[in-house]
């Protein structure tokens, strides 16, 4: 028998580590128009801040991953304010790319850094939450259950700071006009900073997770730079609400094909359907709800 | 981004004098070493230079040049391992298919914007990464597939012939690139409502841009399968795609002749300090975020800077 809840389930809990990360790369895109390439390698970071601060520190898995979080999103400010806000005062029009490229540079730092700092071992913890949870006869581990209720807080948390927090309607302002929003008297390079700093925290925290669910090593960034990106083309550029969304559509798809196809062509599959999608709708599923800056 | 200088220019000499030599450098010193390190030296100054075509002058980095690379590298090699066919030939269909690939690709996507064509083709090229390890069937995977080689004497000859690929790669880019096509590539790459408003078929140009820049990197794939005698599905990812991007912006975008001292550089820098081999792309990032921040012309604003360009 084709096992349809057990699908459902496996999918919302790998689409809740997808949703953190490619949400963060759509508030990127969509607010500060930086085609970022470090996702992937803030994630791993935040899996290795994680897994020393549970192990070395001792400390309690929710303090850790919020101490993680705090870290990754420092480390996200500093990015922005040393690395970026020099690139952005030189670069006109061609400011996507350079940013594309830019970052390129970044992650190859961050992951051979990680290799030598680090080591290639893979680094993971035993279940923080030991336990199994009964859905209508399917079981699940605990830890899972944890991490899919508690991304989806975050998701939540994240849509009413954006809604109904002043600096988050200063955020999407500028993701609308940055240059109407500097006359108004907002210091747009601190909104900058701050969206570059709470995508790394989000970035950070979907690391952790993954660390705790599985594993993780230094080149566990070029994965989910990948998956990010492939969300957020089918979403379209800098939709927030189409990433979240699309996160889903792609771990259900990417279950299915676990389930039905040998290993190794599931991502195969996914890229097809990113052809498709691109091919009769070229601006991405959500597309024309959100113009990016970049697009003007 | 630095004046544009459509005629020919002086400091492109220094590319010129490079040249001549590499060319007589290896017959006076009879190292076979010094042969293979100017081997990779010229293979990635030939990518670097046809990644150029894209990134410095439609504006288009292209993430997946690995791919094209890949798909040129696996076409001659598999013709060469399934049918016998000489890697001599084998280069001719190699370069069709990155050509073909690359017009594909390129007709999807560059008619967005920009932005897409690059995840795109890094998606494309990802995908084929997984393809070629998912079939070990035909292409044996990650247990690497055997290639018959071109010599199976000496460095000296792959040298030579990788020269020749090189100049006549250069040659015509540069003609390409001096004409009125090449005037539409860099009026695109600079303003394209205003290319558009004048009358030029943006489509049609970016995608022939594409194609030719992806259609070198097809012929330098099957060369380097040739050369190295061995495959991974690993050549169709990033990490073929990042050194040439790198040693594309160090050289200097928009300028093709800027990719050879860049090249020289950077490789016979990795020889020389030979631990440095391990840090590689931390290197690479490092030098990107320089060039990027610190020298947005890279290596030919500063030849420029010395030997000054005829005026118009």
């Amino acid at each position: 028998m084709f096992p349809i809840l057990e699908i459902i389930i496996a999918s919302l809990i790998r689409g809740s580590l997808y949703v953190l990360i490619s949400a963060s790369l759509a508030l990127l895109i969509g607010m500060i128009s930086v085609s970022s390439f470090i996702h992937g390698d803030m994630a791993m970071l935040g899996g290795y801040l994680t897994y020393f601060a549970l192990t070395q520190l001792g400390l309690d898995p929710i303090i850790a991953i919020a101490l993680t979080g705090t870290v990754m999103f420092f480390i996200g400010c500093i990015i922005e304010k040393s690395l970026l806000l020099p690139l952005r005062r030189i670069s006109g029009k061609l400011w996507m790319f350079n940013t594309f490229v830019f970052t390129l540079g970044i992650s190859q730092i961050l992951q051979n850094g990680a290799l030598i700092g680090f080591g290639p071992m893979f680094k993971g913890v035993k279940s923080l939450w030991p336990g199994e949870v009964n859905i209508f006869g399917t079981t699940t581990s605990l830890d899972r259950m944890v991490i899919l209720i508690s991304s989806i807080t975050i998701l939540i948390l994240l849509w009413a700071f954006l809604k109904y927090t002043k600096l988050g309607r200063a955020v999407r302002a500028v993701g609308i006009n940055e240059e109407a929003v500097a006359l108004f008297g907002v210091n747009v390079n601190r909104i900058y900073m701050f969206t570059f700093g709470i995508s790394g925290l989000l970035a950070g925290v979907a690391g952790a997770f993954y660390m705790v669910l599985f594993t993780t090593y230094p080149l566990v960034g070029v994965t989910w730079n990948q998956k990010a990106w492939i969300v957020i083309t089918i979403a379209g550029l800098g939709n927030v609400k189409g990433a979240v969304y699309c996160s889903f559509i792609l771990s259900l798809i990417e279950t299915l094909a676990y389930y039905t196809l040998s290993a190794g062509w599931q991502s195969v599959i996914v890229i097809i359907l990113v052809i498709l999608i691109l091919l009769f709708k070229p601006t991405g599923l959500f597309g024309t709800e959100v113009k990016g800056l970049w697009e003007r | 981004m630095g004046k544009i200088v459509l005629l020919k220019e002086r400091s492109m000499y220094i590319t010129i004098i490079l040249l001549v030599i590499s060319v007589v450098i290896p017959p006076l010193l009879k190292n076979d070493y010094v042969n293979s390190v100017l081997v990779s030296c010229l293979l990635w100054a030939g990518m670097s230079t046809a990644f150029d075509l894209t990134a410095g002058y439609i504006r288009v980095t292209n993430f997946g040049f690995a791919g094209f690379f890949a798909a040129g590298a696996y076409t001659s090699a598999l013709l060469a391992h399934y049918f016998g066919v000489s890697p001599f030939i084998g280069m001719l269909p190699a370069l069709l298919v990155a050509a073909v690939f690359g017009a594909l690709v390129g007709y999807l996507t560059l008619r967005v914007h920009g932005i897409f064509a690059a995840c795109f083709s890094w998606f494309i090229a990802e995908t084929l990464k997984y393809i070629l390890a998912a079939t070990p069937e035909v292409t044996r995977g990650y247990h690497g597939l055997e290639v018959p080689v071109f010599f199976w004497i000496a460095k000296l000859p792959y040298y030579y012939l990788i020269l020749v690929v090189y100049i006549v790669e250069l040659i015509i880019l540069l003609k390409i690139v001096r004409g009125k096509i090449g005037f539409a590539f860099r009026i695109i790459g600079e303003d394209e409502t205003a290319a558009k408003t004048i009358g030029v078929n943006v489509t049609y140009y970016k995608v022939l841009c594409f194609t030719v820049s992806c259609l070198f990197a097809g012929l330098l794939g099957a060369f380097y399968a040739h050369y190295i005698g061995m495959l991974t599905p690993d050549v169709s990812s990033l990490l073929y795609t990042i050194p040439a991007l790198a040693i594309c912006y160090v050289g200097g975008r928009g300028t093709l002749w800027g990719s050879l001292p860049s090249a020289y550089m950077i490789i016979i820098l990795f020889e020389v300090f030979r631990p440095l081999w391990a840090y590689r792309f931390i290197i690479y990032g490092i030098l990107l975020i320089v060039v990027m921040i610190w020298a947005q012309g890279g290596l030919a604003s500063l030849i420029r800077k010395y030997i000054k360009p005829k005026s118009l």
